[in-house]
């Protein structure tokens, strides 16, 4: 009896190992059929599965470009979200990086220094590149002044707001960047706010979403007091990160959170949708469709107060680049070739309706009637075209950034003294810069 | 002679190629590891290395940094702290929630199944169900609750959001998930015990109480034993629940040493750094469980 189970484990095993191997030497010979007979090329793509409308979006892409062409193949792998960066550093590390990689735009830089990506200035032809938004640029573009990266969309970031809310406060509401409220005016606005009743937390700053918002989303405020996280020319963040201006904009955040204007344990993502216990709500375009479908024409676009030196937004999403493996294989053209049909008009049009960011070319933005001056989403598209949008630390170190001044955003918010958190992130933020040396090069 | 000793190499032959496999397997995946980030902990070594930067030999720099460095020992001070709670109290409750179900009840494999089922639960899952449980304000399940019962005089805290009550939080659904394995082993350990020797101290004239003091306890010496040492290094490695609620925080009240090593290791990437830490709380661990085992050995020959 326990002969027989121990002869069927070891046959299944035998099987999967044989299946296995056969199914990559298959793969293997596919491939070399496709090259060696000279029709068609292959591309490898990677990306991160996002929404599945947008899954969708990109099956469908990569399926129709396949069958209409005839010298290209795109040979497409997706990966789950989580861990698609880890596992981008591993294969650049290995030297298995596909020829089109998927990247979120502040991952760009660190990959952009180990040398994996190849610069696309050169296939960039000047139409595509003066219909794009600037912001693209701003974020595809490494600090050895090259661009990188090309995202078919931008994110938009400003305060989705209750009309009917502000309306019962009587607080002026503000028609685009020009008429934005001045910090006196907010303050003004959120305590009108809080004297409602219902409105037990008038700004709703997601701080449910953890730690890593915070990079993204308090940046824009940052700027408006003058500071920002990293000193553009040392790129460290000592004098700036624990700057005057920088420590004024979290000791205001503190303010916020001691009137009781914000909720420092939010757990919940509706406050503001759901709950309508938030009047204002600091969050980007992602949560359209959710807004639209619980507020109806209730949820509208306001900007970011002035806070003294300006309106400023947040910008940056995921995009494409070209790697220098694609060079070296001599298929970068050909990747070209495939990134260049999915910055086509109609396919930005496609994966922009697919998951709601704002679209890269201002052709197609001339276009959607909510984008058009007095729209739904002009604003978006009024911070992006203007140069409003603010680029998060383009360096090699943004994930150190990101963990440190998220752990410090996050302590400010439960309490902590704020420059001594700023201080202490600025600290370990340049030792990790200067241990790596990423400054050195 | 001759043919003796070839027997006796070909007997040692087979012995080492009998082992071979789990000697490979530890050589490659403990004892290998192990020297690696002992020579790591003295050098720059990071997870990539980045194009312009080679591996360099450090000496003890990255000690002095720890040393320098207030997270080590706050990330110390919370472990210990975690342990000198969670080992008693989880210990405790084992042996009591052991001896309740001990007994020959009707539907007694129902409780023990029920007891025993948050064990089964990964400790992901668990914390997020709790972290639910534990929602801050006063419509927080955890807080309503508390507040039922003491009759509105329990004050909604803010658990895992307040630096003071964190900690804590992280404690309670910890020996809620791993209590029922302990218990699992006090009760085989229960009933490994003699019914004789119940028995006969009743006939003695022993109470229920003094036989639990005088036949019980003794008995169990050596289950205790055992599970004060795995509970023990269980709480030493406290970090799953960290990383899925708090990431160390409010204001490092959750940072533990194995939650500083993953983050400087594998956010920050310093692995040499990381491996510094990673030996010294080797170290740490082995000092602690020589002690324990010093003082088992005395609790033995006594």
């Amino acid at each position: 009896m326990r002969k027989n189970v121990l002869m069927i484990l070891s046959l299944v095993l035998v099987f999967t190992l044989a299946a296995c191997g056969s199914s990559k030497n298959g793969e293997t010979a596919s491939k070399e059929a496709v090259q060696g007979s000279g029709k068609k090329v292959e591309v490898t793509m990677w990306r991160t599965i996002g929404s599945p409308e947008e899954d969708k979006y990109f099956n469908e892409l990569v399926d129709s470009f396949n069958k209409s062409q005839e010298k290209l193949v795109i040979k497409q792998t997706t990966f789950p979200g989580d861990t698609y960066h880890d596992q981008v550093h591993a294969a650049g590390l290995s030297k298995g990086l596909p020829d089109l990689l998927y990247l979120d735009g502040t991952e760009m830089s660190y990959m952009a220094y180990q040398g994996f990506l190849a610069p696309l200035d050169t296939y960039l032809p000047d139409d595509l590149k003066k219909d794009l938004l600037p912001s693209l640029i701003k974020q595809g573009t490494y600090s050895d002044g090259k661009l990188y990266l090309l995202g078919q969309f931008d994110s938009g970031l400003s305060f989705w707001a209750n009309k009917k809310m502000l309306e019962q406060a009587k607080v002026r509401i503000p028609k685009g960047i020009d008429d934005a409220w001045s910090k006196t005016e907010f303050d003004d606005a959120l305590a009108k706010l809080k004297a409602i009743p219902e409105i037990k937390f008038p700004l709703d700053l997601k701080i449910n979403y953890g730690a890593g918002y915070w990079i993204y989303s308090y940046l824009p405020w940052v700027a408006g007091f003058g500071g920002n996280y990293m000193n553009a020319d040392t790129k460290l963040s000592e004098g700036t990160l624990n700057g005057p201006q920088t420590v004024e904009a979290f000791q205001y955040l503190r303010t916020l959170i001691d009137k009781g204007y914000v909720n420092p344990t939010q757990t919940n993502d509706d406050d503001f949708f759901g709950k309508k216990v938030s009047a204002l709500s600091l969050v980007g375009h992602w949560m359209e469709p959710t807004h639209k479908k619980e507020l109806g024409d209730d949820a509208i676009l306001v900007p970011f107060p002035n806070f003294g030196k300006g309106v400023f937004t947040g910008i940056g999403s995921l995009g494409w680049t070209i790697t220098a493996s694609a060079k070296e294989k001599g298929v970068d053209q050909q990747a070209w070739e495939v990134l260049s049909h999915f910055m086509s008009p109609e396919n930005i049009k496609n994966v922009s309706a697919a998951n709601g960011a704002v679209p890269a070319r201002i052709s197609v933005l001339n276009e959607i009637p909510d984008y058009q001056e007095g729209g739904r989403l002009y604003l978006y598209r009024e911070q992006l075209e203007k140069g409003n949008g603010i680029v998060r630390p383009v360096t090699p170190a943004f994930s150190v950034f990101q963990k440190e001044i998220g752990q410090a955003a996050m302590d400010i918010v439960n309490g902590a003294d704020v420059k001594g958190m700023l201080d202490k992130a600025a600290k370990a933020i340049d030792q990790s810069i200067n241990d790596a040396g990423y400054n050195n090069k | 002679m001759r043919t003796k000793t070839n027997k006796y190499l070909r007997q040692e032959m087979t012995a080492w190629f009998m082992s071979a496999p789990a000697l490979i397997i530890l050589l490659l995946f403990m004892i290998v590891p192990l020297l690696m980030s002992v020579y790591f902990s003295f050098t720059n070594r990071m997870l990539i290395m980045p194009p312009h930067l080679s591996t360099k030999f450090l000496g003890l720099e990255n000690y002095r940094r720890i040393l320098e460095q207030n997270d080590f020992f706050i990330a110390l001070m919370n472990t210990l702290k975690f342990a000198l709670v969670v080992v008693p109290v989880q210990t405790t409750l084992a042996l009591l929630l052991a001896l309740l179900i001990n007994s020959k009840l009707r539907f007694i494999y129902f409780f023990r199944t029920v007891f025993f089922s948050p064990v089964v639960i990964t400790m992901v899952v668990v914390s997020i169900i709790w972290s639910l449980l534990l929602a801050p304000g006063p419509e927080g399940f955890i807080n309503s609750f508390l507040s039922h019962i003491t009759f509105g005089a329990f004050e909604p805290k803010a658990w895992l959001f307040d630096k003071h009550s964190s900690l804590y939080a992280i404690m309670m659904f910890s020996i809620w998930q791993g209590v029922g394995f302990q218990m699992i082993i006090f009760l085989a350990g229960l009933q490994y015990i003699s019914k004789d020797l119940y028995e006969a101290s009743g006939l003695d004239g022993a109470s229920k109480i003094q036989q639990f003091f005088y036949v019980t306890l003794p008995q169990l010496r050596n289950t205790s034993v055992f599970i004060m040492i795995t509970t023990t290094i269980f709480a030493f490695k406290l970090f799953t629940q960290v990383l899925v609620l708090t990431n160390g925080g409010p204001q490092d009240s959750t940072l533990t040493l194995v939650y500083l090593l993953y983050s400087e290791g594998f956010t920050k990437m310093k692995i040499g750094y990381s491996s510094a830490i990673g030996v010294l709380f080797f170290l740490i661990v082995l000092l602690i469980s020589i002690v324990q085992m010093k003082l088992t050995k005395v609790n033995r020959e006594g």
